[in-house]
């Protein structure tokens, strides 16, 4: 009698289906699952850091040292502004602190200003010459330092560590330094990320500060006007934006909040101190690019 | 940005040639197949009565195959939410098939006509080192029946 092994159908022990499918579903879901997984850890390490104290985050702060502004009497001018729209705010209240806003001049052309850690705000000479008057320059004072009151700074440290620690923890050695660009050298006086809705909450309690110190409202939308003539010109937008709101929708909305809380619009727009336009003047002169065309 | 380059260049790369092997490979373990199928392979401790007990050996079959990127770019993933490892099942079936195979030749060859008392092993090189790519070794072995004589 003659024995042969029978002829087995493939497929038993093995799959029919094609390997790149298996591959697309896993790397999809894997991919949609660590994203949930990250945003929720972002979204509650940020809760948590709103809780810190803001005295813990002034001493975090301290460790990063600002340099001296080279003009003092700008520098001064600012941070009286600061000083009566954080009062408006009553921030010193809120965060339980005598002098919580530090206003730094930056000499340089970006046209930018923004809220970081420790109560430390950043205003660049290039966003002021782009300001038409003190009430818009008040404006964005009053939304920057709204941030400080919201504690959105600490809220984005907060998020950044613990989404870089996420990130480290899965990617392994590669994503270490992340947690050390967020923890290190680039904490202090880096622009931390606000969300959208941020921005939102930061205009609305900076406007209402801006008409409490003034009694109107009139000026303050100069700045997003002026930007919005920019965009429709096609021109390259300033960083200012770029986590802002649309300025169409954020003009509109800040209108409907005046009206909301029955701001006024009308009054007198203060210039900025002489000394300070004529600084502003005398350095656009020097950069011929900055030269209108 | 760059890892991620190289990431996806390593999985074309393991997914072109680790699919092409296998295509290979198993379009050459059928055809052996079908060649060698009069050559049982049994797993009894005990061979077939004989009147004349034949002569016996010992037939051995290794193979050694790699895991490509890619199977092993999956595999990973599948470990995260578990399953069926479906790249590393093709890899082992092909592994498992080569060695009895091999097996098979080597009895062909000394004029055996059938295999008894068949074990296979299964081993993995370079186990428990992370980031290399593991291989796997599959080693079949039994007792080949030589009646060529009678």
């Amino acid at each position: 009698m003659e024995y042969t092994n029978p002829k087995i159908p493939e497929g038993i022990n093995t799959t029919t289906e094609h390997p790149l499918k298996e591959f697309f579903i896993l790397t999809t879901g894997v991919l949609a699952l660590i994203a949930i997984v990250i945003f929720l850890l972002g979204l509650s390490a940020q809760t948590i850091a709103r809780q810190i104290p803001f005295q813990m985050e002034l001493d975090l702060a301290k460790k990063y040292k600002v340099e001296p502004s080279t003009n003092p009497e700008i520098q001064k001018y600012l941070q009286k502004l600061a000083n009566r729209l954080a009062d408006a705010q009553d921030l010193s209240k809120t965060l339980k602190t005598d002098s919580p806003v530090t206003v730094h001049f930056f000499d340089d052309n970006i046209v930018n200003a923004f809220a970081t850690l420790g109560g430390n705000i950043i205003i660049y000479r290039g966003l002021l010459e782009k300001l038409s008057s003190e009430n818009a320059l008040a404006m964005v004072m009053s939304h920057e330092i709204a941030h400080i009151k919201l504690r959105h700074p600490i809220m984005a440290l907060g998020r950044g560590v613990v989404i870089g620690l996420a990130i480290s923890a899965i990617t392994g050695a590669s994503g270490q330094g992340l947690t050390n660009d967020i923890l290190g050298d680039a904490g202090l006086l880096t622009i931390l990320k606000f969300g959208r809705d941020q921005e939102i909450e930061a205009d609305k309690i900076g406007l209402a500060a801006v008409a409490k110190v003034y009694g109107h409202t009139n000026g303050t939308t100069d700045l997003f006007d002026m930007f919005n003539q920019l965009s429709k010109g096609d021109q390259q937008l300033p960083q200012f934006l770029s986590s802002h709101p649309q300025n169409e929708s954020r003009i509109k909305y800040i209108k409907q909040f005046s009206i909301d809380n029955n701001l006024t619009a009308k009054g007198k727009i203060l210039l900025m101190p002489k000394i300070i336009r004529k600084y502003l003047e005398s350095t656009r002169d020097q950069n011929p690019k900055r030269k209108k065309k | 940005m760059y890892d991620l380059i190289v990431l996806l260049v390593l999985l074309a790369l393991g997914y072109g040639f680790g699919q092409y092997a296998e295509k290979t490979h198993y379009r050459s373990i059928i055809k052996r197949e079908n060649l060698l199928r009069k050559i049982p392979v049994i797993a009894s401790k005990f061979p077939p009565m004989y009147r004349n007990p034949p002569e016996t050996m010992l037939v051995t079959g290794g193979i050694v195959i790699s895991v490509d990127y890619f199977k092993r770019f999956v595999a990973s993933l599948r470990n995260l939410i578990g399953g069926r490892v479906t790249s590393y099942e093709s890899l082992l079936d092909r592994a498992r098939r080569e060695a009895i195979l091999r097996m098979k030749e080597q009895t062909r060859d000394r004029g055996g006509s059938m295999i008894f008392n068949v074990k296979i092993e299964t081993a993995s090189i370079s186990k428990g080192r992370k980031n290399t790519i593991g291989s796997i070794e599959v080693f079949a072995y039994g007792t080949a029946l030589i009646t060529q004589s009678s």
